[in-house]
């Protein structure tokens, strides 16, 4: 099966409410200010605990004042 | 409102932009500004990027996410001017496309387990699903890579994301190159969504007001 696409221009993004259209914004939203880790406990190579961590890095004043970063 | 603000990004000095975005010039950099009240969220302090990019300008952007006051913003085009006027010399022209591939989600097939030995089987086989799924997304991904000067790869849950750093003057040749592989290309429940161009966060350096910069 060949593989399914989609294009979008950056205003057709910004205005859609596709999933993965609003997915790709929204990782432009959090680039540079999120650190975003993860950690899988496996046992005999089955994940079983999922543990995610996303870090907002911001000035306190920036947070005092806009509630989020 | 506070009268104050934000940095959208730098550019030449001599750059022309609508309002309500003023140029701020400090030596040959013009530090792009828009009043915050008129850009309070990262959504819209990203339009306004877009629509600085948008008229070709050279152009090193701001994280969206991260409001820099004008005097931060200044200082850095004081004290970092030979960076960016290297970065505004690579950058002209030049755009970032995003091909982000995605796969369903498994989740729901889990939930119809019931027993957990069978449950732990079928999550190992799931496990070894995404690897594959992963591994063939990034084949593909690898096959446009000779349609960029850079690119950043981003893994995720249910899929990969990879930025292009691409000439804005080669878009449609690019996009016909990207649609003639994927149009060949056997990939399962493997979707790609390709979007841009967008200002080139990706290729320079997030930072805070204290440190700087660049690609």
């Amino acid at each position: 099966m060949a593989l399914e696409m989609q294009m979008a221009t950056p205003s057709d993004a910004l205005a859609s409410s596709d999933a993965r259209l609003v997915d790709v914004v929204d990782g432009l939203l959090r680039h540079g200010v999120v650190i975003r880790g993860e950690v899988w406990l496996t046992v005999a190579d089955v994940e079983l605990v999922f543990l995610g961590l996303d870090l907002v890095l911001a000035a306190p004043d920036t947070i005092r004042r806009t509630g989020a970063a | 409102m506070t009268g104050q603000r934000l940095v959208l990004g730098w550019a030449h000095s001599d750059v022309h932009c609508l309002a309500p975005i003023a140029v701020r010039k400090v030596g040959p950099i013009g530090v792009l500004l828009v009043p915050e009240h008129a850009a309070g969220t990262a959504r819209t302090r990203l339009q306004h990027q877009l629509r600085c990019f948008e008229t070709g300008m050279a152009f090193v952007p701001t994280a969206p996410a991260e409001p820099v006051p004008e005097k931060d913003g200044a200082r850095i085009a004081q004290s970092r001017q030979k960076q960016l006027a290297e970065a505004l010399v690579a950058l002209d022209g030049m755009g970032q496309l995003t091909l982000s591939m995605t796969w369903a989600s498994p989740v729901q097939r889990l939930h119809n387990r019931t027993c957990g030995r069978d449950w732990l089987h079928h999550r190992k086989d799931l496990h070894a699903e995404a690897d594959h799924r992963s591994r063939t997304a990034l084949t593909f991904l690898d096959l446009l890579e000779n349609l960029s000067q850079a690119s950043r790869t981003r893994q995720q849950n249910q899929g990969v994301e990879r930025d292009l750093l691409v000439s804005g003057a080669r878009m449609n040749s690019i996009r016909q190159r990207i649609q003639k592989h994927a149009a060949t290309f056997e990939a399962g429940d493997l979707s790609l969504t390709v979007t841009g161009l967008w200002p080139p966060f990706s290729f320079v350096q997030s930072f805070s007001c204290n440190n700087g910069v660049i690609i």
